[in-house]
């Protein structure tokens, strides 16, 4: 049983050790692609206060979200960081593919919680998150599974026709180039309004046809979706 | 999106307190020698026990939460289920389960949850029970998918602090996973075969839909990926 005692004593400790110090956290951040061919668009790191969420389970995904997860747009998200005196890290600025690892810094400042999203692509509203984790006080690595979302604000289609702007239907892109086209929709109803675990894709093996735009050989996944290692210097 | 249901399990323990620190022989003690004896009264540990559906089409069935002596467990993977599990599993009825002999304690919600919905059930127990919990409810909307926790310690919980734990899905393995009896969409729930099935719990693989199985009444909107529901234990008194 994971008890958060241990951390809390150990937090204690560290505390009384640095009373006079800022609590500041310098952390190194390396993101595994965990997929088989499902691309991350640009990756957000974010450090942020307690009262503060990027997103959810079981609650409706925020406008700034659904831009993250319909079409990799993250500028909403950093505002909304920003504005509650956040900090913001873009891990990457542009789409990677599955296999890829990527690296960053972040200067936490006196933010004690850490969020990660980016949109899984091909997918209509799927995201790769991870929701306020609190950063120890403790250096050290520490390793992060990361489930893939779905934000609940469009159906799962899995028609790739360009459509990642929010209340259009549709999958912006496939960057690993193996998506098909006149699908007819692999379905017709959003099951849960709310951020939920992503039920993965359906995909079909009819590349000019079928109900899916998508490959079920090549773009399905099962969770995690990536590996998170965060060093705390 | 939150229903809070609250439910009283150990009401009594309290009521005990205050009546034996009541003076129930009749007499009138107003004099000032009357003194307090300081009574041992037993040390009463209040949870709240929340789950939340994170599915993306799966019902969830009504939830119970059960406590008895370490050790005892609802299932273990690669075993076969109880007749009680099955009953669980495929119908989402737990009165079995709470009606176990090894149970002690027990608090059942009457109403299941939709995806995305939480419940709150609040347990109430003496520092002389048990604190080994378990919990299972039924994916309704497949033949005998169950998720829960089996046998989870919570006795190290200091006031105020949360335990959390994501989780993931089993097959009961007593029906085979035909997606027509699913009790979820009208289908049958409880039958005592375990005829075409592997008869032992396993993790779950998943549904294939009307999409990959043509025979399948299931919708693509019941698919799930682990992990299917987030448990959120904290001890509030």
């Amino acid at each position: 049983m994971k008890l958060k005692q241990t951390a809390k004593s150990l937090a204690i400790i560290s505390t009384l050790l640095s009373a006079a110090q800022v609590n500041a956290a310098d952390l190194d951040i390396t993101l595994v692609n965990l997929t088989h061919s499902i691309s991350f668009t640009p990756v957000l790191v974010a450090a942020h206060g307690e009262d503060t969420s990027l997103f959810t389970l079981g609650e409706a995904a925020s406008l700034s979200l659904q831009k993250m997860a319909e079409g990799g747009d993250t500028s909403g998200l950093k505002s909304d960081v920003t504005a509650v005196g956040g900090v913001n890290l873009d891990l990457t600025d542009a789409p990677t593919l599955a296999g890829v690892t990527s690296m960053g810094s972040i200067d936490t400042g006196s933010n004690e919680y850490l969020s990660l999203t980016a949109m899984l692509l091909p997918t209509n509203d799927g995201f790769v998150g991870l929701d306020s984790w609190h950063i120890p006080t403790e250096a050290g690595t520490y390793t992060i599974m990361l489930n893939g979302y779905d934000a609940g604000t469009e159906v799962n289609d899995e028609i790739v026709n360009g459509g990642g702007e929010v209340g259009v239907a549709g999958i912006p892109a496939d960057p690993s180039g193996n998506a098909g086209s006149g699908g007819t929709g692999a379905s017709f109803n959003e099951g849960n309004t709310t951020v939920h675990i992503h039920p993965g894709n359906i995909g079909d093996t009819d590349a000019n046809g079928g109900f899916s735009d998508l490959d079920s050989t090549v773009h399905r996944w099962l969770n995690p979706v990536a590996k998170l290692v965060i060093t705390v210097n | 999106m939150k229903k809070i249901q609250t439910f009283k399990l150990v009401g009594l323990i309290a009521m005990t307190a205050i009546l034996s620190a009541c003076d129930l022989d009749g007499n009138d003690h107003a004099s000032a020698d009357d003194t307090v004896e300081p009574i041992e009264t037993p040390q009463t540990y209040v949870y709240e026990v929340t789950l939340t559906n994170i599915t993306q089409g799966q019902m969830i069935s009504p939830p119970a939460v059960i406590t008895h002596a370490a050790g005892v467990k609802l299932w273990e993977a690669g075993e076969p289920a109880s007749v009680a599990l099955e009953m669980l599993a495929e119908s989402g009825d737990s009165s079995e389960l709470v009606a176990l002999p090894d149970v002690e304690h027990s608090v059942a919600s009457e109403t299941g949850l939709a995806p995305g919905e939480s419940q709150t059930l609040t347990l109430e127990l003496s520092d002389t029970d048990s604190m080994s919990l378990s919990l299972a409810v039924m994916l309704g909307i497949t033949n005998d998918a169950f998720t829960g926790v089996t046998d989870l310690d919570i006795s190290g919980l200091e006031l105020n602090e949360s335990y959390q734990q994501s989780l993931m899905a089993y097959d009961a393995g007593t029906e085979e996973n035909d997606e027509i009896a699913v009790p979820g969409i009208g289908g049958e729930g409880f039958n005592a075969s375990r005829e075409g099935d592997v008869d032992r719990v396993a993790v779950h693989a998943g549904i294939l839909t009307e999409l990959e199985l043509a025979t399948s009444l299931l919708l693509p909107e019941h698919k799930f990926d682990n992990p299917t529901a987030q448990l959120i234990i904290t001890r509030v008194q």
